[in-house]
């Protein structure tokens, strides 16, 4: 059973840096949760607050309606994997961090553990300073899968990976997610990779939210106009435009909104053509400092 | 399962108590003959392993306790309250293995020495005069590694909570080691400092006390470090 999130009007400041900013929105849980936001946009600094890693300047984060700093109800329900993990020093035995896991997560499961380190071709014996990047992350997911915990989150937890490791990660993911299923929360930068696996998107930008939405929903609502300039700008009049740009006589423009069926057919019948815009494409526009979304 | 963070703690951390210990005896039971060839032994080589180097081994157990292992535990959906209840109590725990292999340690150096006709001399007057005074040297070095083993925490707390600013908290540490240092363990000298001086005879119950109230202090501070204490992301 995965756990709900309510972040209450979180911010984290460092002196006077702001890094989350007022920042609220809820989570219902047993969904895979897409975390974005450009770097420095706050990503480990919410996550950080909402695993518990560090008290919010402000606000409040629940866990099924607990407030998570030092309330071990919640925290027991949390599991955060950051970067490559804070729970192993370099000095580790991958085997003495297991043996750590189990005793101190009462939801650990150690026979998937055990698979997770033969998929991840992960040596038991090894010491964690000692493996590549990709290796240490590998073992941060291992780490975060096998914990079991409600609430799962991984902050870039596919660093250093390489494209063959990525995709067992994401497999590994979907499977545990529909062996047990639980909320997790995932931030990345991988946006078109890992969008088949997610199933909604909090974006954040200088730690404030810019949208929460399902993956579907969002990607219905951004769309490429292509076509003769002068009908393009008839056809976006009054749209949320988030980028345009000309080639010649032929325009092309990025609008943000649900189109519906009388706007596609009046496109049909100027000529222009609409096109889905990537997830990708539409994360970067709406987090461009000119964004016309936000 | 019951007392998570103890059982993560004394696993790491009296496993690496044997092994240095171990290394430790190995070391004086070479160095000592070693040394017979060109001089006259006259003083007891465990009793400078046992109260310089072993102060400061607690130290650094302490240290990464706090350092390492929190980080680690609060990763694992622990809270830092647990932890510090429960560490406190590996303190107590660890130092008392760490003074019954002294003690240990202190008999069989006893048993080489009396069979090469050596003399061990443990130094100044202390609270313990002779090898062979096993409870005198267990609970003489209990209390005072029970000290150190929380200043090496406090200390760590003091800068990862700081950052260079965890400098402020090194006098406190200075002043929680000097009373227990002064009173006990026939070596009134801070480890790889010069002799500070003795206050000569002082009962035990005063040692103790001394002892109980630098620990306690000393857990009071650390705590007040540690209670919101960020664990800031590892950098890659």
């Amino acid at each position: 059973m995965g756990a709900r999130v309510d972040v209450e009007g979180v911010s984290v400041r460092y002196g006077a840096v702001t890094a989350v900013d007022d920042l609220s929105f809820s989570l219902a849980g047993d969904k895979i949760y897409g975390l974005l936001g450009r770097n420095g946009s706050g990503k480990t600094s919410l996550l950080s607050v909402v695993g518990a890693h560090r008290r919010a300047s402000a606000g409040t984060v629940r866990i099924d309606g607990e407030p998570v700093f030092e309330n071990g109800r919640a925290t027991r329900r949390v599991c955060l994997v950051r970067h490559t993990g804070d729970a192993v020093g370099t000095s580790d035995r991958l085997e003495h961090a297991l043996l750590q896991a189990a005793t101190l997560r009462e939801s650990w499961d150690p026979d998937r553990a055990v698979e997770l380190m033969d998929l991840f071709e992960l040596p038991l014996d090894a010491k964690f300073g000692e493996l590549s990047l990709g290796k240490r992350s590998a073992f941060g997911v291992v780490l975060g899968l096998a914990s079991r915990a409600p609430l799962t989150m991984f902050d870039e937890a596919h660093l250093g990976m390489d494209a063959p490791s990525r995709y067992k990660f994401y497999d590994a993911l979907l499977a545990d997610f529909a062996a047990a299923p639980r909320t997790v929360i995932v931030s990345t930068h991988l946006i078109e990779e890992l969008a088949a696996v997610l199933e909604e998107i909090v974006i954040i930008d200088s730690g404030r939210l810019v949208l929460h939405e399902e993956v579907d929903a969002l990607r219905s609502r951004g769309t490429s106009v292509v076509g003769e300039a002068e009908a393009v700008d008839r056809f976006v009049a009054g749209l949320t435009v988030l980028e345009q740009r000309e080639l010649g006589r032929t325009k092309e423009a990025a609008v943000f909104g649900e189109l519906d069926g009388a706007r596609r057919d009046r496109a049909r019948a100027e000529g222009l053509d609409l096109r889905p815009i990537a997830l990708q494409d539409l994360f970067v526009h709406l987090t461009e400092p000119a964004g016309g979304a936000r | 399962m019951k007392w998570p963070v103890l059982r993560v703690l004394c696993r790491a951390l009296v496993s690496v108590l044997v092994v240095v210990w171990a290394a430790a005896l190995v070391f004086v039971a070479v160095l000592v003959p070693v040394v017979s060839i060109w001089r006259e032994v006259t003083i007891s080589g465990w009793n400078v392993a046992s109260v310089q180097a072993g102060r400061w081994f607690l130290f650094g157990l302490g240290y990464y306790a706090v350092h390492d292992v929190l980080p680690a535990v609060i990763a694992h959906g622990r809270t830092r309250r647990e932890f510090a209840a429960q560490a406190a109590v590996v303190t107590l725990v660890v130092s008392g293995a760490a003074a019954l292999l002294v003690a240990v340690g202190f008999g069989l150096e006893f048993l080489l020495y009396r069979a090469m006709d050596w003399t061990q001399r443990l130094g100044e007057q202390g609270t313990f005069s002779s090898a062979t005074d096993f409870p005198a040297i267990v609970w003489a070095h209990w209390a005072v590694f029970a000290v150190w083993m929380v200043v090496g925490a406090m200390v760590a707390a003091g800068f990862d909570r700081l950052g260079g600013g965890g400098l402020v908290v090194v006098p406190v540490g200075v002043a929680l080691i000097l009373p227990p240092g002064l009173a006990v363990n026939g070596s009134n000298s801070l480890p790889f400092l010069p002799t500070l001086g003795s206050w000569g005879s002082v009962p035990t119950a005063v040692v103790l006390l001394l002892c109980a109230v630098s620990w306690a202090v000393g857990l009071a501070v650390t705590w007040s470090l540690v209670r919101d204490l960020p664990v800031r992301a590892r950098a890659v």
